[in-house]
């Protein structure tokens, strides 16, 4: 049905320098990272979070355990 | 047809194959939407351009023809909005405004195309923006309804109900035109 209402019939052909100017001159495909390596590096950014976090908490706790042994020793 | 997978990683010979299956097609609907071959050119350069940074992204929710289509469109869109800037005083509009995007410019087309698909060309360009798009992407005979309702995001019925419209104008010209 729809082929008896095909107006527009002509075709241009491609030509060679479309061609060379698509296939040639263009960037490479950026290959998208696989899933696994986003899991990883998500995991690792985490880790790294946490550890930070982890540190600051113990220097904290640190200080606060010098401050007191020094008051005692004022005592 | 290329593999999506292989394409998404980078391969230079699917994207060849893409080419080759989606360049006629993108090349030959820039034309009859912007009617003219210089500029289907470029356009079509672009639409391989976009592609290229895009397919990475490709969640395949529709096919990849689709895909093409919809960005040849939207590039289309682009390249007249471009021109019409450059040029206000030209009669030339949007591919989505309500008038026709035609022309001061001689369109190249009338060179290319044979009488009757010349009279029918100017006539598709006479009809409202959305009949005009839907209009021209069925009556190239490349996309099915579904197709055409992917491409240009709405619904099948009211692709039916566009290019029922659209016929029913270009009937109405027939008459005057002959």
């Amino acid at each position: 049905m729809k082929a008896d209402f095909t107006l527009l019939k002509t075709r241009i052909p491609v030509s060679d320098e479309l061609r060379a100017r698509c296939l040639e001159r263009q960037p490479s495909i950026k290959p998208a990272p696989p899933n696994w390596l986003v899991a990883a590096s998500f995991l690792v950014l985490i880790s790294l979070n946490v550890a930070a976090c982890l540190f600051v908490l113990k220097q904290q706790q640190g200080t606060h355990v010098s401050y007191l042994n020094n008051f005692e020793s004022y005592e | 047809m290329p593999n999506i997978e292989l394409l998404r990683l980078g391969s230079e010979r699917e994207f060849k194959k893409l080419f080759e299956f989606q360049a006629p097609r993108i090349l030959n609907t820039a034309l009859y939407l912007l009617g003219n071959r210089q500029d289907a050119e470029d356009v079509t350069q672009e639409v391989f351009k976009s592609i290229v940074v895009g397919v990475a992204g490709f969640k395949a929710e529709s096919s990849i023809q689709t895909w093409v289509y919809r960005i040849t469109l939207n590039k289309c869109n682009e390249f007249l909005r471009t021109k019409n800037r450059k040029k206000r005083k030209g009669v030339m509009l949007s591919l989505f405004d309500s008038q026709p995007i035609i022309t001061e410019e001689t369109p190249e087309l009338v060179h290319i195309l044979k009488e009757a698909e010349w009279q029918i060309w100017q006539q598709i360009q006479c009809l409202p923006e959305k009949q005009r798009i839907a209009m021209t992407l069925f009556a190239m005979d490349d996309l099915s309804y579904q197709e055409i309702a992917d491409v240009m995001k709405v619904s099948v019925s009211a692709i039916e109900s566009l290019l029922f419209r659209a016929r029913t104008q270009l009937k109405k010209y027939k008459p005057h035109e002959s």
